[in-house]
């Protein structure tokens, strides 16, 4: 595609008087962000291709009430994000089993498997488990946290521009961010040294 | 030091993601240097980023951007038809039309016959002699609409054999294998289901696809005469009916030349020897994946699959499904094709297998309803009636084939 310098908000305006190519470019830049944020929010892939939809479907109805007064970036990740915890909500349960949790099998908890395989030396092996063991304890974070760390770590969403997607005070996400990276540290502490040796 | 460390604390967030200020992050590593308990904290922090930043994920499917294009092209369509159309664009019947009255010498003849015929007529008293405005909607509410094949779907009569053609979707049904969606609310891709499906493949020149979209919507001549300006009013209801007439003629055309194989789900041709009609007919709706790029596994057993070439076909899902790269989207479309093909070659034991993986594993798969059919067939031609009736019961969940699950559970529940 060709490459366009407009802003999205420039494109927005496009937009807003019909100009499906504007739109072609708002979606190329915006599909793989908004795809991998669901995606990483729900956990189901296929799930997070019908809410990209849906997200992309609410910006062509909504586009007239797109006001400029907020960045682009900022209204679309608020639908993104909304979507997400509906789509969260109606699921009605967490996403993966507790690691603290005993499987149904009456094995090991989860923490205790992850832990079980750790590094080995065959290093793609081990980082096939870590994407593995990441995904777990992403999907375990609570909702509001893991939106802030997905928000920021993944998308490159600011700390600011998190507080205006989330409407809550700026402290509010830097301590939610805090506990997710401690959330996290806890749960991949067996791949410290993993983490060291990278480079 | 330790308003210091409270401090440094409470930046190395913004420290570690660089959104600190200039001033600030003098100050941060200034106090690392000193402050052993903050280095560890911030390098605690820093092990967690790495981590996850080894957390890649696959792209989005092929099928999830046909599907948004589509549908922005439907969304944004009425403020396209406000603007003039691009010199390029194939002119429709209706501005053919309009251009030949233009020209002076057909101009010149129309004008005479016209004058010509009123004239006649104002003579015999059959005409008055001011012609009543008629509002164009009252025009297009008596012209019949064109009935392309997406754009009206009844339902079908019962076939002598319930098994011997998938039926047609309502549009609901449309809209919910389009949308994909699976338990998640979508009206509007319910609304759209019906025109999106009719809608030529996303790469092809916004201008060259609008008349098929508008014709398989409401009628595209009606909804062109819509948008005329008002001084080509003189041209207006002949004109209707003729480009609805060639509209009309021009849709099956329409259909065979799209090249939309969408990721299957058109029935191959039969192969010799093969089990007929076990696989659902060509008007199961098309889930609405984009056709993948001819390098694929999955696009080329799609070839195959649609030259009904099923064991090549099978070697290239199969190849798909070992893919890393297959985009999880399209890995129930090719268990659902591999199962497709087993039965049609009249291994309906194999294609259990896969069609079983299809309903245990991806739930929200847009074409449950014909992978349950196709199933519930196969277990027919194995002889487990339990199996058959648990895949029928749930199949007449579905609106457009509960009639014909119905009918098959009667059977089932006859005595013998």
């Amino acid at each position: 595609m060709k490459h366009d310098n407009r802003t999205d908000e420039e494109l927005m305006y496009a937009i807003q008087s019909g100009d499906t190519h504007a739109f072609r470019l708002l979606f190329e830049r915006y599909r793989t962000p908004l795809y991998h944020f669901l995606v990483r929010m729900i956990g189901h892939p296929e799930t997070a291709a019908d809410l990209t939809q849906d997200v992309f479907a609410k910006l062509l109805r909504n586009a007239a009430s797109f006001h400029h007064r907020s960045r682009f970036s900022t209204w679309i990740y608020a639908i993104a994000r909304n979507a997400a915890l509906d789509a969260i909500r109606r699921a009605g349960h967490r996403r993966h089993p507790s690691l603290d949790q005993s499987t149904s099998e009456g094995g090991a908890p989860l923490v205790e498997r992850i832990a079980a395989s750790g590094p080995q030396p065959d290093r793609d092996a081990v980082a096939r488990r870590l994407r593995e063991a990441l995904t777990q304890a992403i999907g375990q974070l609570p909702p509001e946290q893991r939106e802030v760390f997905v928000l920021r770590e993944y998308q490159g969403v600011s700390f600011q521009e998190i507080a205006d997607v989330l409407q809550v005070p700026l402290g509010t996400v830097k301590s939610r961010m805090r506990y997710a990276l401690t959330a996290l540290r806890q749960t991949l502490k067996e791949y410290e040294d993993y983490a060291r040796s990278l480079p | 030091m330790k308003t210091d460390c409270r401090h440094c604390e409470a930046l190395l967030l913004d420290f570690s993601y660089d959104e600190i200020d200039d001033a600030d992050r003098e100050l941060v590593t200034a106090h690392l240097q000193d402050c052993a308990d903050c280095a560890a904290a911030l390098d605690a922090m820093q092990q967690v980023r790495q981590l996850a930043a080894l957390h890649h994920l696959a792209p989005p499917p092929l099928s999830m951007d046909a599907a948004i294009l589509d549908m922005a092209d439907q969304m944004l369509q009425p403020a396209k038809d406000d603007r003039p159309t691009p010199a390029t664009t194939t002119p429709s019947l209706l501005q053919k039309i309009q251009a030949a009255l233009l020209r002076p010498a057909v101009a010149t003849m129309g004008v005479a016959a016209i004058a010509a015929a009123a004239l006649l007529l104002v003579h015999r008293g059959e005409m008055p002699s001011v012609l009543p405005t008629q509002p164009i909607a009252e025009d297009i509410d008596r012209t019949p609409a064109p009935r392309s094949a997406a754009s009206d779907t009844p339902e079908r009569a019962p076939l002598a054999s319930p098994y011997d053609a998938a039926p047609e979707p309502t549009p609901a049904d449309e809209g919910a294998s389009l949308s994909m969606t699976r338990g998640m609310d979508a009206p509007h891709k319910r609304k759209q289901g019906r025109r999106l499906h009719a809608t030529p493949p996303v790469d092809q020149p916004t201008a060259a696809r609008q008349p098929s979209a508008d014709a398989s919507a409401t009628g595209g001549a009606a909804k062109r005469a819509l948008a005329m300006p008002a001084d080509n009013a003189a041209v207006r209801s002949a004109p209707i009916e003729e480009a609805a007439a060639e509209e009309t003629a021009a849709a099956p055309m329409r259909e065979m030349a799209m090249p939309a194989p969408q990721v299957g789900f058109a029935a191959p041709p039969p192969t010799q020897g093969a089990t007929p009609d076990l696989v659902a007919s060509p008007k199961v709706s098309a889930p609405r994946a984009a056709t993948p790029p001819p390098d694929t596994a999955l696009a080329s057993g799609m070839a195959a699959y649609n030259r009904g070439n099923c064991n090549a076909a099978i070697a290239d899902f199969q190849r798909a499904l070992q893919d890393a790269a297959t985009p999880s989207a399209d890995v129930p479309v090719a268990h659902h094709h591999i199962a497709r093909c087993e039965a049609r070659m009249g291994r309906c034991a194999n294609a259990t297998t896969h069609f079983n993986i299809v309903l245990q594993r991806h739930r929200h798969y847009a074409e449950r309803a014909a992978v349950l059919h196709e199933a519930a067939e196969c277990q027919r031609r194995l002889g487990n009636p339990s199996q058959e009736r648990a895949l029928l019961e749930e199949l007449r969940t579905f609106p457009a084939w509960r009639t014909r699950a119905d009918a098959r559970l009667q059977e089932l529940d006859a005595p013998r």
